[in-house]
């Protein structure tokens, strides 16, 4: 399939061409992320948003799809030069240092060390589900929206977008235990 | 295995996600002039936005250094790995229209790279200030290869022998030098040729200088720098800024150069 008529795939809401979409164009906008982050989980975490922002809502607003691919490096460029500066910022002032040694984070520095620990391991653990599944993901917990609506956007029910919810938070939680390793797309 | 809390996973995933973004209105233009297919009004309408949205074209230069790196080190060059982009204005153009689209594109994101000269006039009045002064200034530069003739894009490696045209545009009438400098820097005026000082030019579109060169022998990063101001500039005041120039990063885009009486600077870099 051609990038222009992928791109129109995807406006169809085809979960195969996000899918293969998706695995596709991860290499490039990761470098892309990776070239201003530098490689590791900052880099991924913009990749993954911008690559699943593009898929579910950038796509739509697309007039003309041979433009999708370099307006794509532009999100990912963007954005991870957004996240280098933001990351300057926290530095220069770091409040999630200064509250650890005040001991104000919930449960504890020793809480506080197991989920920065953790949370290199989610995003490698995110990058397993399919980008529907972590579409699901961001709109619950990043933009905070009901079940309903969440199906209005990305297709199905709210009983559906509830199992799928679920399913995924059981699949990250085994695999940031550790024990059980997830097949790559199966939610 | 560490056990994991289902509320844990939770709260990661509430820190991990972001609000959503909002995209730039004009990425779309931008994009297709970066590939080549943007038409006439179109790439004015990216050429000025990148002019007053220093996000994207902060963004335009980051992808144009991945792709001189790219196309520098092709030897590591293999389609599908996470090292490689591999960006459209390195592919051959359908037409050369489209190729200066391209092309001068990519002039105005480096220019967008250097500190702004001090003086430049920028009218800040509501809804006037799409287009700052001298934001129609620009430099592109053909190449005849031997028989090829081809426009430069800005990273382009330059051979012994190539012979090199000087183009401008202006949205006013001004004055204009280009100056050409090594990685020693030492500066040579291409245009216009013999004199002193700044030449006076007329507002148009890829208008041809009298003036151009033929490429010697050399090595490194080399740049041609076009120093458009409202009156004429002597020679010592803009060659002494151009070679005093730092290297505002890496590779051979980047350009500190400030000219207090300059209405635009423009660099176009290229390699030997």
């Amino acid at each position: 399939m051609e990038a222009a008529a992928l791109i129109v795939a995807l406006k169809a809401g085809d979960e195969s061409a996000q899918q293969r979409f998706w695995e596709e164009r991860w290499a490039g906008v990761y470098a892309i992320c990776a070239s201003i982050l530098g490689p590791g989980p900052q880099a991924a975490e913009v990749a993954q948003d911008a690559l699943t922002d593009f898929i579910f809502d950038a796509v739509h607003r697309l007039q003309r799809p041979e433009a999708g691919q370099a307006y794509l490096k532009l999100m990912a460029a963007r954005r991870a030069r957004r996240r280098s500066a933001s990351i300057r910022t926290r530095l220069a002032g770091d409040a999630e240092l200064d509250s650890l040694a005040d001991g104000r984070i919930e449960g504890g520095p020793e809480a506080a060390a197991g989920l920065a620990l953790l949370r290199p391991k989610l995003v490698e653990c995110l990058g397993l589900l399919r980008p529907k599944a972590r579409r699901v993901m961001q709109l619950k917990y990043g933009a905070e929206m009901a079940n309903e609506r969440i199906g209005e956007l990305v297709g199905g029910s709210k009983q559906y977008i509830g199992r799928l919810i679920k399913d995924s938070l059981a699949r990250l939680r085994e695999c940031l235990e550790g024990e059980t390793e997830v097949a790559r797309g199966e939610t | 295995m560490t056990a994991v809390d289902p509320s844990t996973v939770e709260r990661l995933l509430g820190e991990r996600f972001d609000p959503p973004e909002a995209e730039c209105a004009e990425l779309e233009v931008v994009a297709l002039a970066l590939e080549g297919l943007a038409d006439e009004e179109e790439h004015a309408r990216a050429v000025g936005h990148l002019d007053a949205c220093p996000d994207c074209a902060a963004a335009v230069e980051q992808l144009g250094g991945l792709a001189r790196r790219a196309a520098a080190d092709e030897a590591d060059t293999k389609e599908g790995s996470a090292t490689v982009i591999r960006l459209p204005w390195y592919r051959c153009p359908a037409a050369l229209a489209l190729a200066a689209a391209a092309s001068a594109l990519l002039v105005v994101t480096a220019g967008l790279l250097l500190t702004p000269p001090q003086g430049v006039e920028r009218d800040t009045a509501p809804g006037a200030g799409m287009v700052p002064k001298g934001g129609g200034d620009q430099l592109a530069v053909a190449v005849q290869r031997g028989t090829h003739r081809f426009t430069a894009r800005p990273g382009d490696r330059l051979l012994e022998g190539d012979r090199i045209g000087l183009f401008y545009s202006a949205a006013e009438d001004g004055h204009l030098a280009v100056i050409h400098l090594d990685q020693s820097g030492a500066t040579t005026l291409l245009f216009p040729a013999g004199r002193e000082s700044s030449a006076a030019i007329r507002a148009g579109t890829e208008q041809p200088l009298p003036d151009g060169g033929v490429v010697e022998g050399g090595a490194g990063c080399e740049w041609l720098i076009a120093v458009f101001s409202e009156q004429p500039l002597a020679l010592p005041a803009m060659t002494g800024p151009i070679a005093a120039a730092g290297r505002a990063g890496p590779g051979c885009g980047s350009l500190r150069i400030e000219i207090p009486d300059a209405r635009r600077v423009r660099v176009f870099p290229v390699q030997r």
